[in-house]
């Protein structure tokens, strides 16, 4: 959102990728899809396809004058299928045609002959074969193994969480023009513009300069667009780059659902050990990532798994390990946390497993072991300006902890049928990619000789905010207001090599580049001022658009100090370029310095269950969160509400199912629920905690893209203290989402065969089948 | 031809009638304000408003609808009402969108316009805004980003605003606020010429009848007396054939067909029963309440006499899809859909009711709602 982005919105005045301007003779291009989750391609029969109206062309991977080849980490992700086919959905044709009702009517046409091959969806059973995407990495501070025999209390469990669909409302998409150069010009909905590039000029076989990409904005990404924009942008190119036409490329929403990958379920082993005084001694677990088919991110997100599978707490003796296990599923991918709520959720569970079994609420247990300053992660980075114990003691303060809970106990023994849960969701999130190289920035900032300014940047505008905090930081540091200022497009070839906008970091990287630009260009005008206006530099500003020396106004204003510069010859143009300093990070000793800073924050939440129905409300989430020195609350409190309610979603209702088959069966909408404004809290309450920020922030405004939504944990664990208060001997899994199916099965474990005979599939195919 | 109005323009178009509205505002008209994001309905990205002529021929009564469940037939003789309609001139901003503005609830701007729609659509109703009603406005509408706190609040501000809302004239209240342009003043007459040309021009066709005029003619109006406007000819010959009409598909509110098979009925002639006013309406008969066939869930919604058999009503119909979906969604299409998310079907057959099928030369049979469907997506 550029700073007046909201107000193109409501007009419907932004452009989207689908919105661009049709260019003539542009053919439309339609992807056609495995149809089994696993096999050996035999034979691929396109003829009825390419004699079907309007059908210009289909390409294979034999089409492919490059390498066939899009892995970003793992070179294991053809663009088009090529011998196997590994999942249903993945890409084996494209087919381009006059008009996108005739390209996708052609793709019924198509038949692909394909030997089946043993499917497997399940993350253990991968593990178990050993398809692994990489060798398993552990995290270990302490001796874990030896502790235990010293612990007053050991429990041990298993944690589930589910995947979850991005559902973007904008679907993945692109549009690519041929150059007269012989290369390409890509406007993508991606994240990550830089991917596109490196992965097509690849396909292509051309050099990076080559393939232009473009990005104005997207309409939400949430890291589904991170790596997973690039088969689309390359496929269009592709296209255009055979045919010498424009070529558009957009997934309606069962194609995209289908084809992509979402957040990644885990399936995790855990074992908690505690001393007398209830402080968490030892942990270790094990972490079964479902990857999916290929690699895709999934060794990134299971890193940072593994990052943050502590949370907020200190344990000194950890032993964390993670598998990232091949299926026959679509590459998961990127999703809003990477990694980090799953491992959150375990040690969610494996506290509550704690508490449940020695009778004492589980914040009797958080709330004792919370990090304090210079703690030691696993990794070895210490607990620096930690605010874990002041966001949850204001928290505490603020809204009336012991009050809260009060209030659920009298109304649960008040009421039999409606019980109230309560929980608290303490989060820790580590800030910077924790691949140390990516953690890097540029800016090119114009400033024309009318005053106006234009800033270019790697950060894509997807509804965070980061073009209007990128507007902010060049107008406070130039001097001037926010209306001279605009920022640009995302493209490729005024930024390069940039790092895709993800990990909570893109204001901060970005911002700071932007900040060193507009600081030496505010230099550089003061030292023309000085001469030209005969001034003493020390006490020269610009504030306002006025120019002040020693606090007087001199002679000139902005606008005439830009031009009297041009016309002495100034550079009026800047390229900064910013690396986080100090990171570190050691991938074979897994120890090292890898995070700028890190975000606390705690929340209370509050559920009703309906206890005939199994329906539930979430009532309250009150939030006490670290923005350091929020410099746009608005924009902030959104990311924070915005995200909380995400997190709900993937812990309530939103259930991702595939069958045996490995066909994704909540395929639509109407199978696969999201909020809608019934489903956001009643009460959502955000207070600023009185945080200093961090200086590696910018302007010591801390990210606040992820963190947020591992508020949404907490709901979890406020359903199961609701059904724990109606049913205390309920055996409940720790299985996540909480669907209100679930919940009824576990109010009435005597009505079902046993708590694990619910399957979701069963009941989406039902549905699905409408 | 479907004739209507899109925002201050006359439209004329021989596009297909069980084409999406959505595809013809963005793709024929190129305005691209009204976002695509499911094209299930399910989303609310596409919303627009659907005004229709009331019958005293001197309002226009406006309803949120998903565009892309909208047939373009059932636009005909309407207004039909996109971002670009209601957009002030200078890049002003109306009420709505400057309280969404202000309160931070737009964030991507992928939904945003429908969130626009459905509570200028709100303002534009002629009951009294109450903070549950107005968040009811934006219920078919989904943010992922998810600004719902926002939004809410934005919501707050202008359930605010409309207490002021005169009953009389609320129209010319409205555009004097600037919730709409003042065209919106203008549209009942416009709609009622419209009207007065169909029948017209449907009465000229009828002196006419076996002309065999070529393929891909519709008929004039939406609301003959015989229930069978745009029957569109499959052959160019017997444009009245029964034997034809039998076999075209009849679409209701098409909430559903054109989820399923919109590609499929582009290409054939359909007989649109969305709008028959012989097929509206709730009544009172001896012993039991007669439903027509194009009521749709907002119209049980809104009826005194539902209501007061069945208190339970609104709670249960909250759970039935969403505001603009219920604009649609029909009686007649919810049960001959035999899907197990009938929702309507679950209600009835509780109920133990009746119902009434006529075929095109006037014959009818009474099987009871049970037998009507057997099975998952069967029927009797």
């Amino acid at each position: 959102m550029n700073h007046l982005d909201p107000q193109r919105h409501v007009r419907g005045e932004s452009q989207y990728l689908d919105d661009v301007p049709t260019q003539q003779g542009t053919l439309y291009a339609a992807v056609f899809e495995s149809p089994l989750a696993h096999g050996k391609l035999l034979n691929l029969d396109l003829s009825a396809a390419l004699g079907a109206p309007g059908v210009v062309r289909i390409l294979t991977a034999t089409d492919i004058p490059g390498y066939n080849q899009i892995g970003g980490i793992v070179p294991d992700e053809p663009l088009l299928a090529e011998g196997h086919v590994h999942f249903r959905g993945q890409p084996v044709a494209l087919v381009l045609a006059r008009t996108e009702h005739q390209a996708h009517a052609a793709l019924k046409l198509i038949k692909a002959e394909i030997e089946l091959l043993p499917i497997i969806t399940d993350p253990r059973v991968a593990a178990a074969q050993g398809e692994l995407i990489v060798p398993p990495r552990t995290f270990k501070i302490g001796d874990s193994e030896a502790t235990w025999a010293s612990c007053a209390h050991v429990f041990e469990g298993v944690a589930e969480s589910g995947g979850q669909e991005h559902l973007y409302i904008e679907t993945q998409g692109a549009y690519a023009f041929p150059t007269e150069m012989g290369g390409v010009r890509i406007i993508s909905s991606t994240q990550g513009p830089t991917a596109v590039q490196r992965h097509t000029a690849h396909v292509l076989g051309l050099g990076m300069h080559q393939v232009e990409v473009d990005v104005t904005r997207l309409g939400g990404g949430f890291g589904g667009k991170e790596d997973q924009a690039t088969p689309w942008g390359a496929l269009a190119a592709l296209g255009a780059f055979c045919t010498k036409k424009s070529v558009k490329l957009v997934l309606d929403r069962m194609a995209d659902m289908r084809m992509t990958g979402k957040r990644h379920p885990y399936s995790s082993d855990f074992k908690i050990g505690l001393d007398a005084d209830l402080k968490i001694v030892a942990y270790e677990v094990i972490f079964f990532q479902n990857a999916g088919a290929a690699a895709d991110l999934s060794p990134a997100v299971m890193e940072r798994t593994l990052f943050h599978a502590t949370n907020a707490y200190f344990v000194p003796n950890v032993t964390a390990t993670a598998y990232s296990c091949r299926t026959n599923l679509p590459p998961n991918t990127a999703f809003r946390g990477f990694g980090g709520p799953q491992g959150m959720f375990v040690i969610e569970s494996a506290i509550a497993k704690a508490a449940e079994e020695l009778g004492v609420a589980p914040c009797e247990i958080q709330r004792r072991n919370l990090l304090r300053e210079g703690d030691l992660f696993s990794y070895r980075q210490p607990a620096e300006m930690c605010h874990a114990e002041q966001a949850w003691d204001t928290a505490a303060q603020q809204y009336n902890l012991a009050g809260l809970r009060a209030e659920v106990e009298l109304f649960n023994q008040q009421n039999k049928l409606f019980k109230k849960g309560f929980a608290v969701m303490p989060i820790c999130f580590g800030i910077s990619f924790t691949k140390t190289p990516m953690n890097q920035a540029r800016a090119l900032v114009h400033i024309y000789s009318d005053g106006s300014v234009g800033v270019s940047t790697g950060a894509v505008e997807m509804g965070q905010g980061v073009n209007t905090k990128i507007a902010h930081v060049a107008a406070r540091t130039l001097g001037i207001s926010v209306n001279r200022v605009k920022v640009e497009s995302t493209n490729t070839t005024r930024v390069a090599n940039t790092s895709p906008s993800a990990a909570s970091a893109t204001a901060d990287l970005n911002g700071k580049a932007t900040e060193m630009a507009c600081a030496a260009l505010r230099e550089r005008l003061l030292r023309h001022a000085e001469v030209e206006y005969t001034l003493n530099y020390e006490g020269l500003e610009i504030r306002d658009e006025e120019v002040l020396a020693a606090g007087i106004p001199a002679e000139t204003n902005w606008e005439k100090l830009v031009t009297s510069a041009f016309w002495k010859r100034v550079c009026l143009t800047e390229n900064a370029h910013y690396a986080t300093p100090d990171l570190h990070f050691d991938a074979t000793t897994n120890q090292g310095y890898p995070f700028a800073y890190h975000v606390y924050g705690t929340a209370f939440t509050t559920v009703t269950v309906d206890c005939l129905r199994g329906t539930y409300t979430v009532d309250a989430l009150r939030i006490a969160h670290d923005f350091g020195q929020s410099f746009n609350e608005v924009i902030d409190r959104g990311q924070i509400e915005g995200g909380a309610v995400q997190g709900i979603g993937w812990m309530t209702m939103e259930e991702i199912a595939y069958n045996a088959e490995g066909r994704l069966l909540s395929n639509s909408l109407n199978s696969y629920k999201i909020p809608d404004i019934y489903a956001a809290p009643a009460v959502l309450d955000v207070h600023f905690l009185d945080t200093p920020g961090h200086p590696k922030a910018i302007l010591r405004s801390k990210a606040v893209g992820e963190p947020p939504l591992m508020y949404g944990i907490g709901t979890y664990f406020a359903l199961r203290d609701a059904v724990r208060a109606f049913q205390p001997n309920s055996a409940l899994p720790f299985s996540a989402p909480m669907t209100p199916e679930k919940v009824l099965v576990s109010l009435y474990p005597e009505f079902s065969a046993s708590n694990t005979a619910w399957t979701p599939a069963a009941a989406v195919a039902t549905s699905a089948s409408s | 031809m479907i004739e209507f109005y899109l925002n201050d323009q006359p439209i004329r178009t021989s596009e297909p009638p069980a084409s999406a509205l959505l595809d013809f505002v963005r793709y024929h008209e190129h305005l691209t304000g009204t976002k695509i994001g499911c094209r299930e309905g399910d989303c609310g990205a596409c919303t627009v408003l659907v005004g229709e002529l009331a019958a005293d021929g001197q309002t226009v009564n406006y309803q949120s609808m998903t565009s892309c469940l909208t047939p373009l037939g059932n636009a005909h003789g309407k207004h039909i009402v996109t971002v670009e309609g209601i957009n002030a001139a200078a890049g002003q901003l109306t009420p709505v969108q400057q309280a969404i503005v202000e309160e931070g609830g737009s964030q991507c701007g992928f939904c945003t316009v429908g969130f626009v729609m459905s509570l200028t659509g709100h303002s534009l109703s002629q009951k009294p805004a109450t903070s549950q009603s107005t968040i009811a406005a934006i219920d078919g509408n989904i943010c992922r980003c998810t600004g719902y706190k926002s939004l809410e609040r934005a919501a707050a501000t202008l359930t605010a605003q409309l207490a002021d809302r005169p009953t009389e004239n609320a129209v010319a209240w409205l555009s004097e606020q600037q919730y709409v342009p003042a065209y919106f003043e203008s549209m009942p007459a416009k709609l009622a010429r419209l009207r007065t040309e169909a029948a017209a021009s449907k009465a000229a066709e009828e002196t006419n009848t076996t002309a065999g005029s070529g393929a891909s003619t519709v008929s004039a109006s939406p609301s003959g007396p015989t229930g069978y406007g745009h029957a569109q000819s499959q052959n160019g010959h017997s444009n009245n054939s029964l034997r034809h009409l039998v076999t075209q598909s009849l679409i209701g509110g098409g909430t559903d067909l054109m989820v399923q098979r919109l590609e499929e009925l582009r290409e054939q002639p359909v007989r649109l029963v969305f709008d028959q006013a012989g097929r509206r309406g709730i009544h009172q008969d001896v012993g039991r309440v007669v439903l027509g066939a194009a009521t749709t869930a907002s119209h049980l919604l809104e009826s005194e006499l539902m209501r007061s058999l069945i208190p339970q009503l609104p709670q249960y119909l909250k759970l039935v899809s969403s505001t603009p979906i219920r604009n649609m969604g029909t009686v007649a299409g919810n049960f001959i859909n035999g899907s197990p998310i009938g929702d309507l079907t679950i209600m009835f057959l509780a109920l133990g009711a009746y119902i009434t099928l006529a075929d095109p030369a006037g014959n009818t049979r009474e099987p009871g709602h049970a037998r009507l469907v057997p099975g998952l997506q069967k029927a009797g």
